[in-house]
């Protein structure tokens, strides 16, 4: 009895495990719709929209500008380096644009906008549900997913595109600074080459990213907040902890794993 | 007389292997208070939480107005649900918005849609009223405990709801506050009219507010009836659990609990021989009608405090008495006769005024109290209620004071 036991229990895990993660899934995306789908129901709460805007999208600019130009400045840096063996280094321009339009801004910005308002929003989120106030919504007969995660998710879709737009082009100028004032590439050299290399696909193809990556970031974040309390392994401050904790690692892990998800269906 | 506006039939929640109601039959009548009393963590909460539907049970069923709650449509839940207000044993004020803010939440977000300025109209009223108004701007965390909990039931109360459940409204408040609570929960469902659902272990004094009590014990309801079935019932379990809870004295005013004044009475009448009489007073403190309300639940326990305190003093050895209600104390006077008793309140009254005199502290300013007395022979026919009643209903006032 006992050899057998011990002989299935792997497997008994496994399919634990397996259960646990489709649940997880199912839940998670049961959340989401429930969320993108009463951002167009009535009531709107537009003074939400805008605080969450202000507060994701704006209050992130600053390290997204930062991150974007030191981001930019070594492209730029170990570009020349790399390119200046082969003689190519008129082709600095393109390779910087294209790593941050493509990939980089994107994902970069996705991490860092994870890390500064994700954790935020699962954080605020798990405290409101350890201390009832989520609760306190429902009663009040106010939707708690519709008050809570749908600003947070409009605001997501809103924000990350235009942050990875600003990333993006902070970024090129900070390989300009690099490759072109420090190391002494033409600079009309730079911008025609990445002006023509370029194209409107690779454009919009980093702002589908960005826009898959705001939702995923957005829901994951509010998804481990707004249920601190079923996490079976630490309740109250520290199922808070761990909720943040798990939002951020999450965020970043799946942020990566569809990057190259979607790259490989955009190519 | 008054219909059941919620039941509850065989209620059955476990969570995980726990099994926490076991077959919950509980019908609560409009329009009146009833208390839900039990051990703490018997699953008191996780009751109060499935009569507004925070939480789903297992089986059983909830019959609103007589329909179950499971046949209705979504509409008419949300509609059923906005009669509803819930204060929470935590408060659970949203701690990101300012107590205005928290007020006017539930204002805001209602159906039917109300001008800005009402609601602003409103909340400011709502503030007045509990004694909130200088506090509007700023956050919960800067409140005390026994504000947060005021916040928190103005913002249960501002929405004019049929049906107001209340989870521990008093636990954490010192005794002073923790009256005020009660008489203002009482105060307002006379006026309003709502309907209440109190769970509390405050005993005996969540008893003088409540018109029923239902005790929870073991996932069962064991218990239901009136605060006078209850010290009634002869079920060892509901004795057991009232004897432990309530206190030999009184935490506010120091003075024995109803409980042991009616058995003392008891005591008392057997004693009694043929010819003999004693006396019952009843003095009730009362605050007239007053304008400024600002202080008023506050100042009437901090009233009744004193003024049990003051009168201990006088008491002789043999004389009894005992706290009977939110603001009423009863008094036993063993071997006296009506024309004593009176003299005996008479010089109550004035030495309660000589020492005032002497201490003065009272400012002129400040409300007025009044205290009525009604004195009634009690005799081996009578019982304890008639002669309560012939008490009460002679009540004259003898004494009226002043209070910062």
């Amino acid at each position: 009895m006992k050899a057998a036991e011990l002989a299935i229990s792997p497997f008994a895990a496994t399919g634990k495990f397996s259960l646990f993660l489709i649940g997880e899934i199912g839940r998670i995306a049961i959340f989401f719709f429930h969320g993108l789908f009463t951002i167009f129901t009535y009531p709107f709460r537009i003074s939400n929209l805008m605080d969450q805007i202000y507060f994701i999208g704006l209050k992130s600019i600053f390290v997204i500008a930062l991150t974007g130009a030191f981001t930019g400045m070594v492209l730029g840096l170990q570009g020349y380096y790399t390119l200046v063996k082969f003689g190519s280094e008129g082709m600095l321009g393109p390779a910087v644009g294209l790593t941050l339009i493509r990939e980089l801004g994107p994902v970069l910005a996705a991490i860092m906008i994870t890390a500064r308002a994700g954790s935020a929003m699962a954080a605020e989120l798990g405290i409101m549900r350890i201390s009832e106030q989520i609760d306190a919504l429902a009663t009040m007969n106010i939707n708690p997913i519709k008050y809570l995660f749908s600003p947070r998710l409009a605001a997501s879709l809103i924000s990350f595109p235009l942050l990875t737009s600003i990333f993006d082009v902070v970024g090129i100028f900070g390989g300009f600074l690099t490759g072109s004032i420090l190391l002494g590439i033409n600079s009309g050299i730079y911008f025609s080459h990445m002006e023509a290399a370029i194209v409107m696909d690779d454009i919009t193809g980093g702002y589908v990213k960005s826009i898959v990556f705001g939702a995923l970031v957005a829901t994951i974040c509010c998804f481990q907040g707004y249920y601190t309390h079923t996490r079976k392994e630490g309740f109250g401050a520290k199922g808070v902890g761990k909720a943040t904790t798990s939002a951020v690692v999450f965020s970043s892990v799946l942020i990566l794993i569809s990057d190259y998800i979607i790259t490989s269906f955009l190519l | 007389m008054s219909q059941n506006l919620i039941e509850l039939q065989d209620i059955v929640k476990s969570f995980e292997d726990n099994s926490v109601l076991n077959g919950i039959n509980l019908s609560i009548k409009k329009g009146e208070t009833t208390s839900i009393i039990g051990k703490s963590g018997g699953g008191k909460s996780v009751l109060l939480k499935h009569i507004i539907g925070l939480l789903q049970h297992d089986s059983g069923n909830i019959l609103f107005e007589g329909r179950p709650l499971s046949k209705m449509k979504k509409a008419e839940r949300g509609e059923l649900k906005d009669r509803f207000s819930y204060m929470f044993q935590g408060s659970a004020l949203f701690d990101s918005m300012t107590v205005f803010e928290n007020i006017a939440l539930p204002l805001k977000e209602k159906r039917s849609k109300m001008k800005k300025s009402r609601i602003r109209e409103k909340v400011r009223d709502q503030l007045e009223q509990l004694d909130l108004g200088s506090i509007g701007k700023q956050y919960p965390s800067q409140l005390s405990g026994g504000m947060k909990k005021r916040v928190a039931l103005a913002r249960a109360l501002v929405t004019d709801p049929e049906i107001v459940l209340f989870d521990e409204p008093t636990t954490g408040l010192d005794p002073i506050r923790k009256n005020a609570v009660h008489s203002m929960i009482s105060d307002y469902q006379k006026k309003y009219g709502f309907t209440a659902v109190v769970v509390s272990h405050e005993i005996p004094d969540i008893f003088y507010i409540s018109h029923r009590i239902a005790m929870l014990y073991e996932g069962r309801i064991i218990f239901q009836g009136t605060p006078e079935e209850i010290y009634a019932a002869d079920n060892r379990d509901v004795q057991a659990f009232i004897r432990g809870m309530e206190s030999r004295h009184d935490e506010l005013t120091g003075l024995p609990p109803r409980s042991q004044g009616q058995r003392r009475y008891q005591e008392e009448v057997a004693r009694l021989r043929q010819e003999d009489a004693f006396c019952v007073v009843m003095l009730a403190i009362e605050s007239p009608d007053q304008t400024d309300r600002e202080i008023k639940y506050w100042a009437d326990q901090n009233a009744m405090q004193n003024f049990a305190a003051r009168m201990k003093k006088h008491l002789r050895v043999t004389d009894i008495c005992s706290r009977y209600g939110l603001n009423k104390i009863m008094l036993m006077l063993p071997n006296t006769n009506f024309e004593q008793a009176h003299n005996i309140c008479e010089k109550l009254a004035e030495d309660m005024r000589c020492s005032n005199d002497g201490e003065n502290p009272f400012a002129s300013n400040s409300p007025c109290f009044t205290v009525t007395a009604g004195i009634s022979e009690a005799n081996a026919e009578r019982s304890l209620e008639q002669v309560i009643m012939d008490a009460e209903n002679s009540r004259d006032t003898f004494y009226e004071f002043q209070m910062r």
